[in-house]
This record gives C-alpha cells, structure tokens and sequence, in this order.
C-alpha cells in the first residue's frame, strides 16, 4: 500500500480533496479531465477510492455492532443493587439515563405491597438545600391528576443523593405507543391534549414541569397519557444563575435540549410558556416524525444557535423530508400527510414554538382549545390573520364568492375531457368502444385466459391483441380494415393514448384516400380532426374539419344531421382559438339543420356545444339560456336517464358556476352526478370531470376542503382509469395545487403545477392551451414565492403563446398581460406594469361583463402601478369606475372594498384633496388594518393618513 | 474528588498524570452512561450524544476555554472507544462461554445478529494504523467513535476540515488495507 500511497504530503492531495468535494457520481467526469487512463496518477487514485469505500463498508458494520451494544444493556449482576434506598427495597433496575438511575421498589414493612419507581439522581451534582427540597417536595407530593404519575415522596439518601419516589406506570412512551399503535393524526392530536390536561392542572397549581419529553410521558395499555418527573426539574434547580446558563451549568440536571425553550436555554426565567413550548415540540414530533430543528453537531453553542436563532421548519414542509414510513406509522402517505398538516396544524404548532414567550399561546389550556377546534374542523385561533384565510372564512359564511386581487390563475374545468365538448362524442366512443369489445373479445374468447396469465386484462392489452390480430387477418378486406382502424384511433384518443392512435389513424386516412371510398374518407377524417383537437394541434385539426365539411357538401348537399355535425366541428375549432363570432354562427346553422331534421338529440349537443362556446367568452346568461335549451331538447328526445341529459346538465351547471350562482349550480351538478352514476357507474371518466368541475367551484366558493376532497376523488378515477401520465390526471393535479397556492402552501402547489405541465408537455402540443394554464399557474407560485425574475420570464412567455394561439383578444391573453404587470409593478417597474394592465383592460372590456372580476382587478391593479409613477389623477377616474364593483359585490365593508377605498384616498391625498383623502381613508384604512394588517396598501394608507394628520 | 473541569484545566501543560486522570475519568463516566439507556428512547443512541451529554454535565464551560474543550473531545473520543472495545469483549466472552450466539433486539431493525467482534477488528487495524500514522488514527476516534462532525473534528485537531475530509478518507483505505491483512493471517 504505502507505494500506492506514501504518508505525508502527497501531490495527489490536492485532486484528491476536489474529488471528495464532489458528489459520487461526479468524480469520474472531474478524473476524466485531470488524469487520463492509464496513468500512474489515475491508477492510484482508482486504487484508493475502492479501498477507501471497503473501508467505509467496514466501519459501517462496526457502527451497527456499536449501536446494538448501546442499546443492550449490559446483563445485571443483582449484587450490583443497592438492597434498600429510603426505605425502600429494591427488586430490579428498570434503567438508567442522563439523569440517574430508575428502580422498581417496594416499602418494606408497611403492609402496601405497592410497586413504585424510585429514581436516584446523579451524585455529580451538588446536593440540593434540605430545607427548599423538604418544602417543595410537600407541594408536589399533594399534586393528584389522571394524567400525572404521582410524587410520593422525595428524599436525600445516606450519600447525600436526591431521590424520588414515583407512581410506577406500565407503559409505552407516547412516541412509541403512537407508532406501534398506528395513530392517525387526530389520534395523536387527542394523546397530547391529555397530556396539555396534566400540565394545565399543574400549572394552575404554579407547578412548571420544565422537561417535557417522550421520555417522561408513558401511554398505559389503556391509551392514559401518564407524566412523569413532575417537579423533578425544579427541587433539583440549583438558586438561578445566570452566569452559567443550564445547558452548560455544571452539576445542573441535564435538561434535554431538543425540547428546550430558548428562554430555557439562555438561562432567563422558566415559565408555564416553556412547557407550552415542550408541548410543542412533542406534538411537532408526533404528527411529523421530525423534529422542527436539526442539529448539524452536538455542541451546546450550536444547539443554543439552532434554537434562538432559527425558524422551525413547517410541519407540513417537514414531513415530506420525513419519508414514507413516518407517514405509514400514521395511516397515510407523505403527501397526503403534508396537506392534512399544511394550514391550521402548521398554524398552531408554529405559534406554539414561537421564541418570544409572550408570543405563543397564553397558556396550555388555550393551546389545547386551539387543537380541540381543530380537531372540530373550526378555524384555530392560531391562524395568521392573512387576508385570504379571513376572506375564506367570510367566504365560509356564505356571503357571496371572493376574488382575490391580483394574480389570476385558473382551474381547469371541462374542456379536459380529452375529448370534444359534443356529447355525441361520449356516445360514439361508447359505441366504438362496445362494437371493439365485441370484436376482440369474440375472437379471443378461447385465447384470453393465456393472454391474461391470471390478471385482470385491461382494455388497453385487449386493444392491442385485437389490433395486431384482427389487422393481419384482413388484408384483403381494405374497407373493413380502415373501419376498424379508424374505431381503434378513435378508442385510443378517447383513452388518451394519442401517440397509438396517430399511426392508426394515418394509415385509415391514406387507405381510404387510396381507395376514393368517400364514407371511409368522411369518418377517417373526422377521427383524425379528433386527435389533433385532442392534442392541441388546432391548425391541423381545423384544416382536416374543413376538409371533411366540403367533402359532405360535395357528396350529400342536402341537410342532414351529418353535415351539421360535421358543421359542429370546425366550429369547435373556431371556439378554441377565440373566434366566437364565427363559430357561433356555425353553431346556429348546425342547430338549425338538426331542428328541421327533428333530430331533437343533436338539437340538444348543439345548444349544449353553445352553451360551451358563450361560457368561455364569459356569456354566462347567454350559456345558461343554452344551457336549459340543451336539457329541453334532451328531454324530448327521450324522458328518462340519459347521457344527453347529463352532459346537458353538467354544462348548464358549469355555466352557472361560471356565473356565480353557485347555490343553483350546485344542485344541476348534483342532478348531473347523479344520472352520470346511475348509466355510467362511479369509475367513469366523465364522472371524474363532473367531480373535477364541482371541485373547482368549491374552491371558488372557498370551500378549500370540500375542494380538496373532490378534486382527490377525481384524481384518483382518472388515475385509475387513465394511469398517471394522462392529462386529465394533470388538470386534477392542477387544481389541487390551486387549493394548495389559496391555503398558502406555496412550494406544495409549485411542486404540483410543476408535475401538472411535465404531463401536459407530455401529452399536448407545446402551446396548447392546457400548457399555458400550466405555466400560468406556475409563474403565479413563483411570484409568492417572490421569485419575481423567474416569474416575469414564464409569464411573458404564456403570453407570446397566447397571442400567437388565441389571438391578442382572448380572454386568457388578457388574464396574461394582468399578471405580467402585476409582476412588474412589485420589481419596481411601474410603468411597464401600467401599459400591460391597459392591454389587459381592453381585451376585457370588449370580452367580459362590465362587472366582471378579472376587469376590476386589472383596473385596480392599473391605478396602483400609475399611483406608484405618481400620476394621482390619472389613477382616479379608472378607481372611481372600479370600487362601484368591489363594494357591489361585497359590500362597502369588505376588505376588498375598503382596498379599492384606499387606493382611491391615496390617488386623492395626491393630488393635494386632503379633505377627501381623509374621510375616505379614515374608514377603509381601519378595515384594512382588521383584515390585512401588515400588507402593503395597508401601510400606504395609514402612512397618508399619518402625513395629513401633522 | 478533582473535578473533571480542574483535570481538564491541569492538564493544559502536558501534565501527563493530569492526561491519564482525565481518560480514566472520561471512561468511568461514559461506561456509566453507555451502561443502559433508559431515557434515551429519543434515538439519541450515538456515541456524540453520550460525549456531549457528559461534557455538558461535568465540565464547567465558564472555566474553560477551547483549547480545553478540544482536549476534552480528543480524550473523550479515546475513551469511548475503549469503552466500546471492552464491552465488546466481554460480549464476545459470553458469546463463547455461553457456546450459543447473543442475540439482539434493536427496536427497529427487528432480530438480529450481534457482531461485537467488529468492533475487535476495528480496533486491532486502528493499532496498526497507529504505528505509521496518529493523526489517521486520531481522525477515526474523532470521528466513528466521538461522532464529531468533520468541522468540530478540525478544530480538535486544530487543521482545515478538507484536511480532515482527506484523512478520514485515507484512513478508510488503509483501514481496509489492515483488515484485509489481518483477515489474511
């Protein structure tokens, strides 16, 4: 070895530590460069890393028999005993620890054969006042609780060692009972509020335990939480002293600095907010399986710098680095864990650990309360007042929907079938899909069983089978061969398996060319339009509409439900790429046509598509009217249950959702979902998209759990059906990350809305407008996340796909140039903001309402950016078109209002109307403070109204 | 009895009694507190914490400065490993004697087999390594048995912690090289 590698200094060294400073699959590239193959260099250093990780594996087998004899005991010699200590008889050791040695005992002679536990407290350090230790051990001997092991006695042995005499408890620590036992969150959460019990009783008997810790709190069979060493801490407290402060005092009882408050650590005075602060570390560590600080060394100073110095990392945040076994131990998995944390749990843990004492619950008992709220489902007292959780609480109380001013991000709702909007599209894929299965599982009725080796076959293997088989049988039958292509295409887009389906459907296409057969053309077609819809690829799609629109005109002129249909779907395409006009147009002759044909079904898909087109353009009143037109024409095509009827519903309801009416959109949703799992059973996609929408409207209405809940439910049929990189599978992740930005949990939705795009990447075209949602949303995390530069990049890019896809006067190119600005404005750019926010505000007005939110929200937002480049007066005129909407639809005492007020006094306060200025800031700016306190415009206001009153 | 500060702080002039008073200290208190683990179920079992735990308890901080306490976690760490080797001897004596092989159940991991001879072989290489080179073999006390960080390794031995980085990587190969050696006789 030594010629491979000499002692001392070495000229190797030097590569050797940039190698070490590299993660291991690194090194090689950094080898490659430095020392060629070969070399003697490169031989030695090969040499030495194989040697080097055999010995690591060495040690490591030598740290497992470390840990093993660390944890095992030494076997006891019993003449190791002491035979008596107090009074007591000593049948065996039950452990030692930092703090001494724990006995199981018996007092000899006086008739109680009473097992107690008897601990005997290191002789290290000096001996306690007799007279101090005697008074307080009389108090904590009186102290008698279900939860608190008592305190028999306390004594000062012949060695001058402190001594105690404990209530001896069977038990689990309550970590461990809660992990053995599986304890769920709201397990956990009740064991700790037994435990708050014990100490809230003891405090009220001015009795601070101090040493709060797993440790010392044992769980009996029966699920009693039991503290133990109550007061141990204080008789043992040495006068205070604070030129040494406890965790390097010598002598001093070792406190456990884990669950050491900061005070506690600094050595300041000891309150009942160290032991709501231990509580909190314990619940942190239960719910978790972490603990809310790492220590990188051991050292005292550096645990002293951890704890008064660093933030304790969100529970919610926490738990993903905690790992699937921790979330198992509670019944769930880690992300799920992570959002049942994330929002009042994460709330009152943090105010629980704050630093500052007088910050953290005013006592144990408020603290219990808060967790009993929550385990009622009511707001925690915790929450920080942010606007948005008072304005989900108001929201809560069923006052009318909230948007929030700012960024507008976007669920994404029922365009996402993977299909088109045409209801006849669910029938045709039915019909498809059934006319396959009878095909292929006719002809393998004998061979399944092989095929499926025992497994369940999915549709997608019998897909395959058929396709391989029933395609080479029939080579001879050209027409029957592109039918079939043409179904197995169209099963496969409707699966979203797009990369299968095109080779299919390319070839039915160039058969059916070849042949001249006209109807093989008219469906190969119109299959093939499908795809390219599907994928967002609408120029394509809509040139093969097209084509497949002359072509019926050429062969069969007269009306016919055909041709409307074919009408329908390059309408389709016009509605996607945001010219209403026309494909409204073509809607109404296609609509015309099936009425005169009385084909009162089709009648019903074209109001519904319709309907569709005018909610998209944020017609809402327009899409309603077609919507219940939709449902009529359903109904009097057949009375009872049916898919029509459904999808009739789903999008009148989404109309109405669309519109605001949440209260009427929420029964036809529920009418809708009900017809939907009657026919189709409660695992098909369509009853996913009825879910995914209702979800979004939850979370609109600010029903942020209920949201929650729905969209998961959605999540996982999609799932199910459709496996995980679907982009149905997508949209629910999207939304779920918006119920994640709305309950602030920022880097859950990044990491979210970021899965979300990967899948649409996947699946679409690169501009498809499921893409630039995608992006949208992102940018909007990056921004509160005050990733301002990276946000700015994406937005402006969903803008330039924007224009170029829907044109500069989409409704979403406008949402594009609003948050654009936004961003621009908080970069300190005010004056690129402002030009932004007016495109946005002329593509709304010519688009939306004039009361819609996404305009009053530009609006605002472009008074702001000209308030920050001091043009008061120019920002006046817009606000007082603006605040009328605010105050409209939340009334004059919404915090929403009262921002809109504010900007108002300010532009006024501007322009030198200090009169004004004053009476209208004197009553927003208070609301302000109540609802928003600490936020901007908050803080402008009270600063005007600071200036005019000098 | 001398308090271990006042050891400590005697021992600053290469008083070498003062140095064997210290180690033979630092084993009583660390046999004791490796004795049994009651207490600790927080999953503290590592050695680093059982040292730290020690120096907290026993060393007046106000009186030493950290030179001193860098001698404390050089000592410490040594002890430790004798304390670890003996127990592992006498481990491997009952497993002998016994004529049936120990068992042990860590909470976690489940049964499984104890290997205290290991440790023996750990130790026997670290004797070899001793011979050509002390600082290899103090940088693997520091480290395996005081579980000091390669930053708080660095300042006991008052070098950079790349330094210790690249000895405690050298020490590893050697190691192996020793244990392979030893395997071969």
């Amino acid at each position: 070895m030594s010629d491979v590698f000499p002692t001392g200094p070495d000229p190797l060294d030097d590569i050797l530590d940039r190698l070490l400073d590299l993660p291991q699959e690194d090194r090689h590239q950094l080898l490659d460069r430095e020392l060629p193959a070969g070399s003697e260099g490169r031989a030695r250093i090969e040499a030495l890393l194989k040697a080097s990780e055999a010995g690591g594996a060495a040690l490591d087998r030598a740290e497992q028999a470390v840990r093993q004899i660390l944890a095992h005991p030494e076997s006891e010699d019993s003449s190791d005993l002491p035979p008596t200590i107090g009074g007591f008889e000593i049948l065996r050791r039950l452990g030692s620890g930092g703090m001494g040695t724990v006995y199981l005992a018996r007092r000899r002679g006086d008739g109680l054969d009473r097992d107690v536990a008897l601990k005997v407290v290191g002789r290290t350090g000096e001996e306690p006042a007799r007279e101090r230790f005697r008074a307080e051990q009389r108090i904590l001997s009186r102290l008698e609780h279900p939860n608190v092991a008592r305190l028999y006695e306390a004594g000062i042995d012949e060695h001058g060692a402190p001594y105690f005499v404990m209530e001896y408890v069977d038990g689990l620590t309550i970590d461990d009972y809660a992990d053995q036992e599986g304890l769920t969150l709201e397990e956990r959460v009740r064991l700790v509020r037994q435990l708050a019990d014990a100490l809230a009783y003891a405090h009220r008997n001015l009795i601070v335990h101090r040493d709060v810790k797993p440790s010392n709190i044992l769980v009996t069979a029966d699920g009693i939480v039991k503290l133990l060493d109550f007061g141990v801490a204080k008789l043992l407290e040495a006068e205070p002293d604070r030129d040494h402060p406890p965790l390097t005092r010598p002598g001093a009882p070792l406190l456990t600095p884990e669950y050491a408050s900061p005070e506690q650590i600094r050595g300041e005075p000891v309150t009942t907010a160290a032991d709501v602060y231990a509580t909190g570390v314990l619940l942190y560590e239960l719910l978790t399986g972490v603990r809310p600080y790492e220590f990188t060394s051991r050292s005292p100073v550096h645990i002293e710098a951890v704890i008064s110095g660093t933030e304790p990392r969100r529970p919610s945040a926490a738990v993903t680095g905690a790992g699937a076994r921790a979330a198992e131990a509670r019944r769930s998995v880690p992300s799920k864990l992570a959002r049942s944390l994330s929002g009042d749990l994460d709330w009152v843990l943090l105010k629980a650990l704050r630093k500052e004492p007088e910050a953290r619950y005013g006592s144990i008992q408020e603290l219990s309360e808060d967790l009993d709220r929550y385990l009622r489902g009511q707001p925690v007292l915790a929450r920080r007042p942010t606007p948005w959780y008072r304005t989900r609480r108001f929201v809560g109380r069923n006052r009318g929907p909230v948007a929030a001013v700012g960024l507008i991000i976007a669920s994404l709702t029922l365009g996402l079938a993977g299909t088109r909007w045409q209801a006849d599209r669910a029938t045709r894929e039915a019909e498809q899909a059934s006319r396959v299965k009878e095909l292929v599982v006719g002809l393998f009725e004998g061979v399944a069983p092989d095929v499926a080796q025992g497994r369940q076959v999915t549709a997608l293997e019998l897909l395959e089978q058929g396709q391989r088989t029933l395609l080479t049988g029939l080579e001879d039958e050209p027409e029957v061969r592109t039918e079939l292509l043409n179904i197995l295409g169209g099963v496969y887009t409707s699966l979203g398996e797009y990369t299968r389906a095109e080779p299919l459907l390319d070839s039915a296409l160039a058969v059916a060319e070849a042949l001249g057969d006209e109807t093989l053309l008219l469906s190969a077609l119109a299959a093939m339009a499908d795809l390219r819809y599907a994928t967002g690829e609408y120029e394509e799609g809509e040139a093969l509409a097209r084509r497949r629109l002359d072509l019926q005109r050429r062969v069969d002129p007269d009306p016919s439900t055909a041709l409307a249909a074919a009408m329908t779907d390059v309408a389709t395409f016009l509605s996607s790429t945001a010219r209403y006009e026309e494909a409204e147009g073509l809607f109404l002759e296609a609509l015309e046509l099936d009425r005169a044909l009385g084909a009162a079904d089709k009648e019903g898909q074209d109001w519904n598509s319709l309907s569709i087109l005018r909610a998209r353009r944020s017609d809402y009143d327009g899409a309603i009217e077609a919507g219940r037109s939709a449902v009529a024409a359903h109904r009097r095509h057949a009375p009872g249950d049916n898919t029509g009827i459904a999808t009739a519903l789903a999008t009148l309801a989404w109309a109405l959702d669309g519109k605001g009416e949440f209260g009427s959109a929420d029964s036809v949703y529920q009418e809708a979902l009900a017809i939907r799992r009657r026919i189709l059973g409660d695992s098909h996609p369509h009853t996913a998209i009825l879910l995914n929408n209702l979800g979004s409207m939850r979370q609109k209405e600010g029903r942020l759990s209920e949201a929650r809940t729905l969209h998961e439910e959605a999540l996982a049929l999609r799932r199910g059906i459709f496996g995980n990189d679907h982009q149905d599978v997508a949209a629910s992740l999207n939304n779920l990350a918006i119920v994640d930005y709305y309950e602030q949990n920022y880097s859950g939705a990044e990491v979210a809305f970021r899965e979300a795009l990967r899948i649409f990447r996947l699946n679409l075209a690169a501009d498809h407008p499921n893409v630039l949602t995608g992006t949208n949303n992102l940018a909007a995390v990056l921004r509160e996340q005050g990733k301002l530069n990276d946000a700015e990049a994406l937005f402006r890019a969903t803008l330039d796909d924007r224009m170029r896809v829907l044109g500069p006067n989409h409704h979403d190119t406008g949402g594009a140039y609003n948050n654009l600005g936004g961003v621009l404005r908080l970069q300190g750019r005010p004056g690129e903001a402002a030009t932004a926010h007016r495109q946005a505000i002329e593509i709304f007005e010519t688009n939306l309402t004039a009361d819609h939110p996404d305009l009053a929200n530009s609006r605002l937002s472009l008074a702001r950016a000209l308030l920050d480049l001091d043009r008061p007066t120019e920002a006046l005129p817009v606000l007082e078109l603006t605040c009328p909407t605010y105050t409209t639809r939340f009334g004059p005492g919404h915090s929403s209002a009262a921002g809109c007020q504010a900007a108002i006094g300010l532009a006024l306060a501007g322009a030198g109307r200090d009169a004004e200025a004053r009476r209208i800031l004197e009553v927003a700016v208070p609301i302000l403070e109540e609802e928003q306190a600490g936020q901007e415009w908050t803080l402008r206001g009270r600063e005007a109204l600071n200036r005019m009153s000098r | 009895m001398e308090s271990v500060t006042e050891i400590l702080i005697r021992s600053r002039d290469r008083d070498e009694s003062a140095r064997d008073a210290l180690f033979s200290r630092l084993y009583d208190e660390l046999a004791r507190v490796a004795r049994s683990q009651l207490g600790r179920r927080d999953g503290t079992l590592e050695t680093a914490g059982l040292i730290n735990e020690t120096y907290i308890r026993v060393v007046d901080q106000g009186r030493v400065g950290w030179e001193d306490r860098s001698h404390f976690f050089a000592y410490a760490a040594r002890a430790m490993r004798h304390v670890l080797v003996d127990r592992a001897r006498r481990r491997t004596a009952q497993k002998r004697g016994g004529g049936q092989r120990a068992v042990t159940f860590t909470e976690r991991a489940g049964l499984s087999e104890d290997e205290p001879e290991s440790i023996l072989e750990l130790d026997e290489a670290l004797e070899a390594l001793s011979r050509t080179d002390p600082r290899l073999t103090q940088v693997v006390e520091l480290r395996f048995f005081g579980g000091l960080t390669e930053e708080d390794a660095a300042q006991v031995l008052g070098v950079s912690a790349r330094t210790v980085r690249r000895d405690w990587f050298k020490a590893k190969a050697l190691l192996h090289e020793a244990l392979t050696r030893a395997n071969d006789e």
